[in-house]
């Protein structure tokens, strides 16, 4: 059996880049069963055999207080169903920050298992005069310590050398460890046997360390797991707690003793200057956190991405659009005219080919976003930002899930693990959707460039489309706050959890890891749209052309003879046969399954200031919401005449008039659209990861009924404002 | 039937059984369902997560 | 009793005792603020709160609610 190798540490000490560095592109990334923390594993060569690195949730201690730092403890302890057992421990430190990384390592030694200390950062620490004596640090600490450099690969072979001879000659260990007081130490023995011989006990052999954890982490993860079903466990516990902590909380006495050990390894092993100096990350944090030059800053930066994505992504764009539009007369010529064309032009073609097109906009607001957070700017933004969440009942702490929320609110929802308790946990994941994801980003553009003049703001300074973007990510975000304050004060009381956030070194961005990540989520939207989307809109498709009445050809075609037979010039015998064509396809898109249902969802949109084929769209959209561009994209196909000049569907829709004859779209209608977009939960996979976020079908179905609620009302707002001040009638 | 009709019927078909499968394995929680990355496009969810988190 | 939510940015302090009980009191000490450590406050996030202090030579975010658990000898 290959040997297993858990690599662990703080949160921004570089893990994954060194993760990445060790096994290159062999990693599966997948989920522990029943709980959503990521599980990433990858494979080694360790001196001609195979290892498999488990890479672990980062986190500053072993005191469990969230379902991903429970997993952490499980692997370590091999508590975890299905997972091998970790055979060695390999601990990513950062060497500028010893004192507080050392803080874990100090538990790591208690597991009684190889450890091999990777000390990364060591040019950083260089730069700053902290000299690190990595022979002495290593006879401190009784475990090899390695000097490595993540981002530049450097020491990764010295690493992998080093875990070879741990795993193969394990050295016992030689200095001693933090050490406690002798009542806190026999407490946590005699609560060990207690559980472990005891016939009233878990039903499993827990290990001391996990015994420790119980009895010093009041209220913690383990104390949850092992008193549930109140199996007298918490009595004895109680009294255990009672003895061992005279000398102050149980927690104090650990942390003291840790430290305690710490100072006297950094003693011995590092010399670093007596007064900390300037960083220059302490510089740009001067500037960046400023109350007025900061604020500026976040403003710019904003104004900048939302800039880009129309500007950068334009050429991009247009290239991909000839692209389909020069397929679509390819399918037109090589097909027999029918329904076999119909599908490949009107549907495949003019359906994902449409949302397609978007691609270069996802990757521009992709680079920004993993730019962002690359370089630790994110934490800055909470820290900024905190005194607001705290207000409704949140924390900075909800504030990172809800950054993720704005790449996609999957692995946003999943980012609420790390909140501890479960009602704050719940009033995050449910707002987080509100954030607008980059799968609206689509129908925001699409409605903008179509319908949004391109007028020029503040002397030539901003561009009025680039402000109506802005304004529609500000909507997911102005509804969160009072959402999440109502719930925080209804549905899911409590008091405003606590914010303890580590604001980490600026970093310039790895641009490897950026363009990984950038193509990873440009791959996904491909595949989306060649998949879920694909198959909406082949049904969409089949309902919008069929029963394709013959009755209805034949009348058109009896017209057709009698234009044919009228004694008119032939430019208008064209012209004549062009607008029979157009109400023909018309006529069969009215009496399709599509359009017939659509009658009946007319009298509910049209308040919105839609007709039945946005209505239908909408609806339509409600599995994955890029499907109401395929949508609209198919149904101005089939609706018109094919043979005509090829229209990109910014004309199309530019050019659709409703049922009165009137113009479909106008700015009001626009921005209904847009906003019913914005706050909707349009997303089937969002809703299933929120049913395995939180266990329970009622939040799913609770979220889904909010957000469409709102949407509603908010787009019914939209219109009836926009109309009363008259926007409606400049199209 | 004609030949046409017959490509038709199996492309729709096959796009009516993938979505509701598809449907299907997202609400019961099977993977290949959900958002069908399993290496989820924003980073790692995990890195995400824990990023700056005590 | 001075406590850490009372200083202003620039100022230090020595920690000399922590209050409160739970997950907060000992995330608190896990993260470094324990007895005898010095603490510096950097800056006050724009709208007053929270603070961001200097604690083990890294940078730390809190809420001056969780700050005023810190007392300062």
């Amino acid at each position: 059996m290959p040997i297993t190798i858990a690599v662990i540490g703080n949160p921004n000490v570089g893990k994954t880049t060194l993760f990445n560095a060790l096994t290159g592109l062999s990693q599966v990334t997948g989920n522990y069963p029943g709980v959503t923390v990521e599980r990433k594993i990858g494979t080694i060569r360790l001196n001609g055999s195979t290892a498999h690195l488990v890479d672990l949730p980062g986190t500053y201690s072993l005191a469990a207080r969230s379902p991903d730092e429970m997993i952490v403890v499980d692997v370590l302890l091999s508590q975890q169903t299905g997972e091998d057992p970790v055979d060695a421990v390999l601990a990513v430190v950062d060497a500028t920050n010893l004192e507080r990384n050392l803080y874990l390592v100090s538990q790591l030694k208690e597991l009684g298992k190889p450890l091999v200390v990777a000390l990364n950062m060591c040019d950083l620490a260089d730069k700053r005069n902290i000299a690190i004596d990595t022979a002495v640090l290593s006879a401190e600490l009784g475990a090899p310590v390695v000097r490595i450099c993540a981002h530049k690969r450097v020491g990764i072979d010295e690493l992998k050398t080093t875990l070879t001879r741990v795993i193969h000659e394990p050295i016992p260990p030689a200095s001693k460890g933090p050490e406690f007081p002798g009542t806190l130490n026999s407490e946590v023995d005699a609560l060990a046997q207690l559980l472990n011989d005891d016939a009233a006990g878990v039903g499993r052999h827990v290990p001391r360390l996990e015994v420790f954890r119980l009895l010093v982490d009041r209220g913690g993860y383990v104390e949850e797991r092992i008193t549930r079903g109140g199996n007298g466990i918490s009595h004895h516990l109680e009294d255990s707690r009672q003895r061992a902590s005279q000398n102050g909380s149980l927690a104090a006495v650990e942390a003291r003793e840790r430290y305690a050990w710490i100072r006297r390894v950094v003693a011995a092993g590092v010399v670093k200057p007596k007064t900390r100096a300037t960083t220059s990350s302490d510089k740009i944090d001067a500037v960046l956190t400023h109350p007025i030059v900061g604020t500026l800053i976040f403003g710019a930066i904003m104004t900048v991405i939302f800039q880009a994505i129309f500007s950068w992504a334009g050429p991009l764009m247009d290239l991909i659009d000839k692209t389909f539009v020069a397929a679509g007369e390819l399918a037109a010529t090589a097909l027999p005219e029918g329904m076999l064309q119909s599908l490949v032009q009107d549907g495949i073609i003019a359906g994902v080919g449409n949302v397609i097109i978007f691609l270069p906009q996802i990757l521009v607001l992709m680079l920004f976003i993993a730019i962002l957070e690359d370089c630790g700017y994110m934490a800055r933004a909470a820290f900024l930002m905190d005194k607001l969440l705290s207000r409704c009942g949140l924390s900075g702490q909800s504030f990172i899930p809800m950054l993720s929320s704005f790449a996609c609110a999957i692995p946003g929802v999943m980012a609420t693990r790390t909140i501890g308790n479960r009602r704050d946990r719940i009033t995050t994941i449910l707002v987080a959707p509100l954030m607008s994801c980059s799968a609206r980003l689509p129908v925001y553009t699409l409605m903008i460039t179509a319908f949004i003049p391109e007028t020029m703001l503040f002397g030539g300074w901003l561009n009025l489309q680039g402000i109506v973007l802005f304004a529609m990510y500000s909507v997911g975000i102005v509804v969160a706050i009072p959402v999440a304050w109502i719930l925080k004060r209804t549905l899911l009381k409590g008091e405003t959890p606590p914010f303890l956030l580590e604001l980490p070194t600026y970093k310039l961005p790895l641009w490897g890891t950026i363009a990984r990540r950038v193509y990873r989520h440009g791959k996904e939207f491909v595949v989306r749209a060649g998949t879920i989307i694909f198959a909406v809109i082949v049904i969409v498709w089949a309902l919008a052309y069929f029963p394709h009445s013959g009755a209805i050809t034949q009348q058109f075609d009896e017209e057709r003879g009698s234009v044919g037979q009228a004694a008119i010039s032939d430019d208008a015998r064209a012209a004549a046969l062009t607008d029979i064509d157009n109400k023909e396809s018309a006529a069969h898109l009215r009496n399709s399954y599509f359009g017939r249902m659509g009658l009946a969802v007319e009298p509910v949109v049209r308040p919105l200031g839609w007709d039945w084929r946005i209505g239908m769209a909408a609806i339509a959209s409600f599995p994955a919401r890029e499907v109401i561009i395929a949508t609209l994209g198919t149904i101005f196909a089939l609706g018109s005449d094919v043979d005509e000049e090829s229209e990109s569907l910014k004309s199309y829709m530019q050019g659709a008039t409703g049922n009165d004859g009137t113009k479909l779209f106008n700015i009001p209608v626009a921005l209904s659209i847009m906003v019913f977009f914005a706050l909707c939960c349009q997303c089937g996979a969002t809703l299933a990861v929120i049913r395995r976020e939180t266990q329970s079908i009622r939040w799913p179905v609770f979220a889904f009924s909010y957000m469409t609620i709102l949407a509603y009302i908010a787009a019914l707002l939209t219109y009836q404002a926009g109309m009363w001040a008259g926007w409606g009638a400049n199209v | 039937m004609s030949l046409e009709a017959i490509i038709v019927a199996l492309i729709v078909g096959g796009c009516v059984f993938y979505f509701v499968r598809r449907l299907y394995r997202t609400f019961a929680g099977k993977a290949g369902g959900s958002c069908s990355c399993s290496d989820c496009p924003a980073k790692s969810p995990t890195d995400n997560a824990a990023q700056h988190h005590p | 009793m001075r406590t850490l939510n009372q200083l202003k940015p620039g100022q230090t302090g020595i920690v000399s005792n922590l209050l409160g009980a739970g997950a907060i009191h000992q995330r608190l000490q896990e993260m470094g603020i324990i007895e005898g450590t010095e603490l510096q406050v950097v800056r006050l996030a724009p709208l007053g709160d929270p603070m961001e202090i200097i604690v083990q030579g890294y940078h730390l975010s809190l809420r001056k609610s969780e700050a005023a658990l810190v007392e300062l000898a």
